[in-house]
């Protein structure tokens, strides 16, 4: 879980463009969106992106991304008990 | 290939400012004309927008001023649509002097799309990737990122 941790953090910072930023800026607890990170919900198309891209997870209900986006440790577990590659 | 419309712009006069240069919120206007250029050129329209059951707002409008715009000038538009896998319309815009091709302007947008209840849509709308793929804009050498 640690390893997909970083990983996430990785993929996020490069799919964000958050260039200044580094892994151990990003708290796998805070918040994402508003608070913590700051992130829109135009930033949360592209976490789309990467989210089907690199595990191959569709999200069946918009409505879903607002709990699974709360913190990089939500997105965590749910691509380690949804991921299809 | 890289999708690319331009067009000659008409300075109209009560586009000008009080230092008798194009005033910095006309170029909106000239986006907006380049971006509708584009759409009759390569069918992607507002109205095909709607007729999907979608709107496309700017969530992002961005403008560097290199040289002023005067009334008399007869500038060029390009319009320069920037493939990406998001759900999102981006585009770059370039603003020229023909008389000696010095840069006057550029700019970038960032359109996202909307369900008529005003919900953010997550992926593209079908007849988004359809036309993607009709234009080849997300093949390998193409990406953007």
């Amino acid at each position: 879980m640690e390893e997909l941790i970083l990983e996430l953090k990785q993929k996020i910072i490069e799919a964000l463009n958050l260039e200044e930023m580094t892994p151990e800026d990003i708290d796998t607890d805070s918040p994402l969106f508003g608070e913590g990170l700051g992130l829109d919900s135009i930033d949360a198309l592209e976490l789309i992106v990467l989210m089907e891209k690199n595990y191959g997870i569709k999200l069946a209900n918009p409505a879903e991304g607002k709990a699974i986006f709360k913190s990089i440790r939500t997105i965590a577990e749910y691509v380690s008990e949804h991921r299809t590659k | 290939m890289e999708l690319k419309a331009s067009k000659i712009l008409d300075i109209r006069f009560s586009e000008v400012d009080s230092m008798n240069v194009v005033w910095h919120g006309s170029y909106p206007l000239y986006f907006e004309d380049a971006r509708e250029l584009f759409g009759e050129k390569y069918d992607l329209t507002y109205m095909g927008f709607f007729d999907h059951g979608y709107f496309a707002p700017l969530v992002e409008l961005n403008f560097q001023y290199k040289k002023p715009i005067r009334y008399g000038m007869h500038p060029r538009i390009d319009i320069i649509y920037r493939p990406t896998e998001a759900a999102k319309i981006v585009f770059d815009y370039e603003i020229h002097d023909p008389e000696d091709e010095s840069l006057i302007a550029t700019g970038h947008s960032v359109q996202v799309f909307m369900d008529t209840n005003y919900q953010l849509v997550l992926y593209s709308p079908p007849f988004y990737s359809e036309w993607q793929k009709r234009w080849g804009v997300l093949s390998l050498e193409n990406r953007n990122k």
